[in-house]
């Protein structure tokens, strides 16, 4: 699989199939692991790096996983980076990382592993629809094949070892990507994320750590990872997201009794802006699609389904938009082929 | 758990900061995150958690300092868990709530491969630990290596 491959297709996460997939947009699941015997990434030369890429691909390559795809972060541009933190394979983090690094990408996109990001491996697998335990299932799999030809780093004490002490133990972060418009509707959404702190799990933006909500998207993740079995943190999140979405169940009833048509309206004036706009910021698309994802969800818009909102929301990103025209293009231009490109994909 | 500011009364509230590299947990009671003020005033830093010691060690393998550890919240190497080790168990109750590592996962299953999985089970068979011996056979089972009457 090339680059150009893996940016002109869709990842199976976003056809909207998985359970409750209107909802909850994806489950996503990922491991740190640390080689032993080799300095962590915070302290490794170049050579160490090097070295750690070289086992990573020799040992995916000998696994089931044989057909990943190994990106060298390191000799693509700047867009080229930026293209694969928006289609969620890579982290802001990694994308600045200096010396040897990369992504092992499977042809699905289901799973990949980034090597030399803040731990010697980051193996991740993102799935459609409410199923952490399904997506831990698979990253599990790819993470025994691994270990059966690297050492990794692990005490009895402490689990396995991480360049962090909050990714200690279990190493494990589970999340799931969920969209949450009736609470923002009802301003129900900061009790909910109170009450979502109390049980030890964080509402974080879009993109993780460190990054707002957009388009009413919110990632719900656990905040510990020592001292509790992989389990046990995961029936804990689908527990909390289970809530989360009763929560959110009861803010659409309630929305659909007291304003039914100023949600409609609200719904078809975006699918109208959206189909006809010659000029959308992100910020626009995403608020509108946002609109549209509930409309769906209500069944207001028949005909239409999530997995083209979320092709949309994923090749309408700036760095997807400028691969597809082949340069750089300013904002505005950018504003300019996103309307296009959501044209086009309503229209299809 | 119990709050981290007042010592007290059971942690009902978690709030993590990030800023750069330095990540940080807090374990508040209710009271205490209210008279506090939110965030951006109780964030408790690794630096504060290990304030207490000198920070001049260095780990032997990877040459980090415990002032690095400290300023950036960041091991250098798997040995700094051995080498800043007096220091974890505070650390590790005030960032995670817990001392220990629990795991439905031998750990030994990861660490060193099939090839250990089987001797280790020999030696189990050998000793007559038998629950141990069951232990690592359903291991290997799960992991497609052995069939179900071998040992």
């Amino acid at each position: 699989m090339t680059f150009d491959d893996l940016a002109t297709r869709n990842a199976a996460w976003l056809d909207g199939s998985g359970l409750r997939a209107s909802l909850v947009i994806s489950s996503r699941v990922r491991l740190a692991r640390n080689l032993s015997q080799k300095p962590f990434t915070n302290r490794a030369t170049d050579q160490d790096k090097q070295a750690i890429v070289t086992s990573v691909v020799d040992a995916a390559s000998a696994s089931r996983f044989g057909d990943l795809a190994y990106f060298d972060t390191s000799a693509l541009n700047g867009l080229q980076r930026q293209l694969l933190v928006e289609r969620h394979l890579i982290s802001p983090a990694l994308a600045k990382e200096s010396g040897p690094h990369g992504v092992l990408v499977e042809e699905t996109e289901g799973a990949s592993v980034m090597v030399n990001e803040e731990d010697h491996l980051r193996i991740q697998v993102i799935q459609s629809g409410l199923q952490p335990v399904e997506a831990y299932e698979t990253a599990h799999a790819l993470e025994r094949d691994l270990a059966g030809e690297l050492d990794f780093a692990v005490s009895q004490e402490w689990g396995f070892l991480t360049a962090c002490a909050t990714n200690t133990g279990t190493g494990l972060r589970a999340s799931t990507l969920i969209h949450l418009p009736g609470l923002a509707l009802t301003k129900e959404m900061d009790g909910v994320v109170r009450g979502v702190a109390q049980l030890g799990f964080a509402v974080r933006g879009i993109y993780g750590e460190g990054t707002e909500s957009s388009g009413n998207l919110y990632q719900i993740s656990n905040q510990l990872t020592l001292g509790r079995s992989e389990q046990t943190l995961l029936d804990g999140l689908n527990r909390v997201v289970g809530q989360v979405v009763e929560c959110e169940m009861n803010a659409r009833e309630t929305l659909l009794r007291e304003a039914k048509g100023q949600i409609e309206d609200k719904v078809w004036r975006a699918y109208g802006i959206l189909e006809r706009a010659r000029l959308l910021t992100s910020h626009e698309l995403m608020n509108f699609s946002s609109a549209i994802r509930l409309g769906i969800d209500m069944e207001m818009l028949p005909g239409l389904e999530t997995g083209t909102i979320n092709d949309i929301m994923v090749n309408t990103q700036p760095s997807h938009l400028q691969h597809r025209a082949g340069q750089p293009l300013d904002a505005c231009e950018r504003d300019v082929l996103r309307a296009s490109v959501v044209r086009e994909r309503l229209a299809a | 758990m119990i709050c981290q500011n007042c010592n007290e009364d059971e942690a009902s509230v978690v709030i993590t900061k990030i800023v750069g590299e330095q990540h940080t947990i807090s374990h508040l009671c209710k009271a205490c995150a209210q008279t506090l003020g939110g965030a951006s005033g109780v964030a408790i830093s690794i630096q504060t958690l290990t304030s207490g010691s000198a920070g001049t060690e260095v780990c032997g393998t990877c040459g980090k300092s415990f002032a690095d550890f400290r300023k950036s919240g960041l091991f250098g190497c798997s040995d700094c868990y051995t080498q800043f080790g007096e220091y974890l168990p505070k650390l590790f109750k005030r960032v995670q709530g817990v001392r220990q590592h629990v795991s439905e996962e031998p750990v030994v299953a990861l660490r060193d491969g099939p090839g250990t999985l089987k001797s280790e089970l020999t030696e189990a068979v050998s000793s007559e630990d038998f629950e141990r011996a069951a232990l690592l056979r359903d291991r290997l089972t799960a992991l497609g290596l052995e069939g179900k009457g071998g040992a």
